[in-house]
């Protein structure tokens, strides 16, 4: 069954089926963009707790530390609890679409972004700060080169990111609900084909997205081997 | 009368609990150059990240020219730190070309791309470091690491430059290069020179005088005519 589902899979792959490309398609946009905007907060607030000396530092970190596990579930109540009819975010009338699962995604990876960020910052070169500082830039100016050479180890916080939300299945599960053509991403393709017999469906999204995750972290080894291969 | 260069009152200064350097007292005046003596660990470094306003002062303050340069939290505030430039005894050069390396503080200070080239490329001539503006600061020797820092401190023009063991491990050449640079600088600019060094012998020529740093303490100012150990006057 599974040498028949594999080359079934690899055939729909081949001919551009929609019902594969379609929740390929679907996966790849909403986690592009939520991996983009938490990393637009994720980065900075990595700086800020990895240079920065302020009471309770150490609380946040521990907590961002604490959120790397979040369940895909628990980020998929939560959310649903703000943004169903009766929650306080009702009024957007964004439940059961993309937008939602963006929503939801930015809230796994922002943790897991902004705590792998601040580990590397903290393990940067701290010449690299006094470097800065004794050239008479400022605070911003020496995050931003802390970050500038850091640049692979950010690149991985990314990746780890994106691929948290690319291969996460609950959260666009309760805030997608799966709709054909809409909100069907791979990883609930998956489940949905395989439930109703499809395997040969899942299994060509299934590779697919062992392509995508695979892309990406290749994508990361080739900036650090050319970064650390000139330094 | 003497021009008001490096003031320091009451300065003390800790590293994880454990006094680094105690100076009640401290004057020097401008365009005159300062070598700052002492032991493996007896603190030089540390004592002149901290006048520079690059580590915190337990209290004490720090003035240049009459005005305040340092007290209290570091950094010290950038506007106080571009008056100054500090060459580390292992400096950390910018990734990228030698040339955006020492052009890095003058695009702090917002200075135009065309001056600063200009500039860059005017202190890399005297430093005979022309050839390597284009190069990646990782494909530089040891040697060449410190003449490119020391280019990106000279080409501020600061008022009081900080130099930490900036001879060592140079060839005679480079070195005679490192010394009249910074010559020409006190006597262009007036700039204030302290410079930590074992090399005494080899900056002879050029400090105006010795301080000696012992036990926390640093030792009466010398003229640099008695840099031989015998006539150092130790820390009291």
């Amino acid at each position: 069954m599974i040498l028949d589902g594999t080359i079934q899979g690899l055939r729909l792959l081949a001919s551009m089926d929609s019902q594969v490309w379609g929740p390929v398609w679907v996966s790849l946009s909403v986690s592009l963009v939520s991996t983009t905007l938490a990393s637009a907060m994720g980065i900075p607030l990595g700086l800020v707790v990895g240079l920065g000396r302020f009471p309770g530092r150490r609380l946040v970190l521990g907590i961002l530390n604490t959120l790397l596990a979040l369940p895909t579930v628990l980020v998929g109540l939560l959310v649903y609890a703000l943004i169903s009819r009766q929650g306080p975010l009702g009024s957007l009338d964004i439940l059961y679409t993309r937008r939602a699962m963006v929503l939801g995604q930015v809230l796994l990876a922002l943790p897991i972004i902004a705590a792998f960020c601040a580990g590397a910052i903290q393990r940067a070169d701290p010449r690299i700060q006094q470097t800065v500082f004794a050239l008479g830039g400022g605070r911003v100016r020496a995050a931003m080169a802390v970050a500038a050479e850091s640049r692979p180890a950010l690149a991985a916080a990314v990746a780890a990111g994106f691929g948290r939300v690319f291969a996460e299945v609950g959260i666009s599960m309760m805030l997608g609900g799966n709709i054909r053509g809409y909100t069907r991403n791979i990883t609930t393709g998956i489940a949905f084909e395989t439930g109703r017999g499809e395997f040969a469906l899942g299994v060509a999204m299934g590779v697919v997205l062992l392509a995508v995750a695979l892309t990406a972290n290749m994508m990361v080894t080739l900036l650090q081997a050319r970064v650390g291969g000139a330094t | 009368m003497i021009s008001p260069g490096l003031s320091v009152r009451e300065l003390h200064l800790e590293r994880a609990g454990r006094t680094i350097a105690v100076v009640p007292v401290l004057d020097i005046p401008a365009a005159s150059v300062t070598a700052i003596a002492g032991a493996n660990g007896s603190g030089k470094s540390s004592l002149m990240m901290a006048l520079a306003g690059l580590l915190d002062l337990r209290r004490g303050r720090v003035l240049l020219g009459g005005q305040l340069l340092h007290s209290g939290r570091a950094p010290a505030p950038s506007a106080n730190r571009r008056r100054t430039a500090f060459v580390f005894q292992e400096p950390y050069l910018l990734n990228g070309r030698v040339s955006a390396h020492i052009q890095a503080g003058l695009k702090y200070r917002r200075i135009g791309r065309a001056e600063r080239r200009h500039r860059a490329e005017r202190v890399a001539e005297r430093l005979g470091l022309s050839r390597l503006l284009d190069q990646r600061v990782d494909r530089l020797s040891g040697g060449e690491r410190k003449l490119v820092a020391l280019s990106a401190a000279l080409v501020l023009e600061p008022e009081l430059l900080f130099l930490d063991e900036v001879t060592a491990n140079l060839d005679d050449l480079a070195r005679r290069r490192v010394l009249d640079s910074v010559q020409a600088l006190v006597e262009s600019r007036g700039t204030s020179v302290l410079m930590a060094t074992h090399d005494l012998e080899g900056i002879a020529n050029l400090a105006d005088r010795v301080l000696l740093l012992e036990g926390g303490r640093l030792g009466a100012t010398v003229p640099c005519a008695a840099t031989e150990p015998r006539n150092r006057i130790p820390a009291s």
